[in-house]
C-alpha cells in the first residue's frame, strides 16, 4: 500500500511536469469560457422590423401597438432590416403584406429560440384578437435548463475520454519510450500496483475536470448523486481501455495517434445523438453512449440511477476485462 | 555459488536471445559477457535481473529463483545500458522514490549521494547531467536496495576516457565491498581491465567461459 501511494504521487508530480494537469483543467475552463460567451440572453422583449414601404393591416399594426411588453416594432427599409438582422440589432422582419398567402417572417435562422418565439407571440395575438385561447397554452421541454446546462453531458463524456484516450496512454507510453517502466519494475513494485496507481492518477485526472466544469461553470448538479457512481463506473471502464492502449503503444507519437483515431469516433456521433434520428440508432452500440444515456437522463431529465443498472454494470465488466488484459500484457513485458 | 543457470533459454527469433546456457558464478566475481550484436547478451542480463522470464530452464540467485521478481530484484541491480532514471526530477528525487520502492532507509540517499560524489548535482534535474553522472546515479540507485549483485548492460558505452577510468575506479570499488558483478562489454580493454573472467556468448549460444587473458582465446577474438 505504501509503495502504491509514494507511486500514486510521483505520477501526479509527472503529470504536473508534462504538464498533463495543466491540459486536464485548462479544457473544461476553455469550454467554460466559450459557453458564456455562446449562452444567449433571455429574450426580454422581441425587436421586430416592419418595412416602411408596405401596408400592414391595421388590426395587427393596432395590437403589436397594444402589446408593447412584448415588442418593440421599428420601421426600416429592406436592406437596412437584413443588415440589423445581421448584426443581431432585429430578431425578425416581416414583409409580403400586399401578398394574397399572408405575410412573410425573415429571420437569421430557422430553428432558432427566437423565431419560435415570434412565432409564438403572434399566433397568442391573433387568438387574442379574435377572441379566443391558444390551444396549446404552456411549453413544458422534458429536459430542463438553458443551452449552457444541456450541453454538460457532452462536456462530461469529452473530459472523460481525453483523459482515458489521450492523455492517460501518452503518459504509459512515454513511460515505456523512456524506460522507466523498466525502472520502476526493477524494483519490488507489483505490476498490479503499478496499473493501480495509474488508475488512481486517470480517475482524479477526470475528477478534477469535471470539477473545474461544475463549479467555475455553475451548472446545476441535477437529480440526486446517482450520476457520480455513472461517472466512476465510466471513467473506470474508460481508463481501464486507455492503459490497455498506452501498453500496446511503443511511442507517445503512436499512442496521441491511435488515442485520437478512438476518441473522435466515440465523441462525436454521442454529441450529435440529439440532433439527428440516424445517430440516435447508431449510438446505441457504441460503449461511450453507456455513459452519455445515463448521465444526460440524470442531468438533464428525472432519471434515477435504478433505471440503468444493465449500463453501469456494462461499464464495470468492460472495465474489469481491460484491466485484467492490461495485466497480463504487462507481466508478460509484451511490446516492452 | 552465487549465480545459477541451467539450460536457460529465451528466443525471439532462431537465434536471437539465448539459448540452453549453463554456468555458474562465485560471489565477488568480476565477469564479463561479451558477443556480437544480437548474440543474446543483454537479454541474458535481463533474464537474470527478472525482467523477462526465461522460456526453459532454471536459475537462482542466492538460492531465489529468477521468476520471483519480488524478492529478485533486492538482491540484483541491474543499469540498462540507456539510463532510466525520471529525467525532468531532480537526482535526490529519483533516489528518494527509488528509496521508498525498494523500503529502504532515507537516510541511505545521504550515503549514496556522498559516496558517487553526487552531492552538488542533488537539486539538478537528471536530464541535465552528463551521461557519466547519469550512469553513476543509475548505479546509485540500484545499490539503495543493498543487492549481492550488480548487472550492467554496456556500462561505458558513450563515456569519455576519463569518465570510463572513473566508472572502472568506482565498479571495483563496488566489487571490493564484496559484491558481484556482471557485465557486457564489446571493448577488449574494458574487459581487460574489469573482468575476472568472462563468458562469451555466439548466435544464443554461450561457446566459452575460462579466465580474461591476453591475448583472447580464439572464440572470444571471433565472438568480439
Amino acid at each position: 500500500m505504501r509503495r502504491l501511494i509514494t507511486l500514486f504521487f510521483h505520477d501526479m508530480a509527472q503529470s504536473w511536469k508534462n504538464n498533463s494537469l495543466l491540459l486536464t483543467v485548462f479544457i473544461p475552463l476553455f469550454a467554460i469560457t466559450t459557453l458564456w460567451f455562446a449562452n444567449p440572453a433571455p429574450l426580454a422583449k422581441i425587436k421586430l422590423g416592419l418595412i416602411n414601404s408596405e401596408d400592414y393591416p391595421p388590426v395587427m399594426l393596432a395590437s403589436m401597438a397594444s402589446a408593447k411588453n412584448i415588442f418593440e416594432v421599428s420601421r426600416v427599409t429592406v436592406d437596412e432590416g437584413v443588415r440589423r438582422l445581421k448584426n443581431k440589432q432585429l430578431d425578425g422582419m416581416v414583409s409580403g403584406a400586399g401578398s394574397l398567402h399572408g405575410l412573410t417572417l425573415l429571420v437569421l435562422k430557422k430553428d432558432s429560440v427566437q423565431s419560435f418565439a415570434i412565432v409564438q407571440s403572434f399566433a397568442a395575438l391573433q387568438q387574442k384578437v379574435r377572441g379566443l385561447n391558444n390551444w396549446i397554452a404552456e411549453v413544458v421541454p422534458l429536459q430542463q435548463g438553458e443551452p449552457k446546462q444541456q450541453t454538460l453531458p457532452t462536456w462530461i463524456i469529452m473530459v472523460v475520454l481525453l483523459v482515458s484516450f489521450i492523455i492517460l496512454p501518452a503518459n504509459i507510453a512515454e513511460e515505456k519510450e523512456k524506460n522507466t517502466l523498466s525502472g520502476l519494475l526493477q524494483t519490488p513494485l507489483y505490476e498490479f500496483e503499478w496499473m493501480a496507481s495509474k488508475l488512481m492518477l486517470g480517475m482524479v485526472l477526470v475528477n478534477l475536470a469535471v470539477i473545474t466544469l461544475f463549479i467555475p461553470g455553475g451548472f446545476r448538479f441535477g437529480s440526486g448523486a446517482g450520476y457520480i457512481i455513472v461517472l466512476e463506473a465510466g471513467s473506470f471502464c474508460f481508463i481501464t481501455c486507455g492503459i490497455l492502449l498506452g501498453l500496446l503503444c511503443r511511442t507517445q507519437a503512436t499512442a496521441r495517434a491511435i488515442g485520437v483515431i478512438i476518441y473522435v469516433p466515440l465523441l462525436l456521433p454521442v454529441a450529435l445523438s440529439d440532433v439527428s434520428t440516424k445517430l440516435s440508432a447508431f449510438v446505441a452500440y457504441l460503449p461511450s453512449y453507456l455513459l452519455y444515456e445515463p448521465i444526460k437522463s440524470m442531468l438533464l431529465e428525472t432519471g434515477a440511477l435504478a433505471g440503468f443498472i444493465p449500463q453501469l454494470a456494462s461499464l464495470c465488466a468492460l472495465g474489469i476485462i481491460m484491466f485484467f488484459l492490461s495485466h497480463t500484457l504487462i507481466r508478460k513485458r509484451w511490446r516492452m | 555459488m552465487q549465480i545459477v543457470a541451467s539450460n536457460l533459454t529465451k528466443l525471439y527469433g532462431e537465434n536471437k536471445g539465448i539459448s540452453g546456457a549453463s554456468f555458474s558464478i562465485e560471489k565477488g566475481e568480476r565477469i564479463a559477457i561479451i558477443g556480437h550484436n544480437g548474440a543474446g547478451k543483454s537479454t541474458l542480463l535481463k533474464v537474470l535481473s527478472g525482467w523477462l522470464r526465461p522460456d526453459s530452464g532454471f536459475a537462482s540467485v542466492d538460492g531465489i529463483d529468477i521468476l520471483h521478481r519480488q524478492q529478485l530484484v533486492k538482491i540484483v541491480g541491474f543499469i540498462p545500458e540507456t539510463t532510466n532514471l525520471f529525467e525532468q526530477f531532480s537526482v535526490e528525487y529519483n533516489l528518494r522514490l527509488f528509496a521508498k520502492l525498494f523500503q529502504a532507509p532515507l537516510s541511505k540517499v545521504s550515503g549514496v549521494l556522498e559516496e558517487f560524489d553526487l552531492g552538488m548535482y542533488r537539486d539538478e534535474a537528471v536530464l541535465k547531467l552528463s551521461k557519466g553522472l547519469k550512469q553513476r546515479v543509475s548505479i546509485g540507485r540500484a545499490l539503495l536496495a543493498n543487492p549481492g549483485v550488480l548487472l550492467l548492460d554496456e556500462p561505458s558505452a558513450g563515456l569519455d576516457p576519463e569518465m570510463t577510468k572513473e566508472l572502472y575506479r568506482l565498479l571495483k570499488k563496488i566489487n571490493d565491498s564484496g559484491k558481484t558483478i556482471v557485465f557486457t562489454s564489446h571493448r577488449p580493454d574494458e574487459i581487460a581491465a574489469l573482468a575476472t573472467r568472462v563468458m562469451v556468448l555466439r548466435q544464443a549460444n554461450l561457446v566459452f567461459t575460462g579466465t580474461a587473458s591476453n591475448p583472447f582465446p580464439p572464440a572470444m577474438a571471433s565472438a568480439s
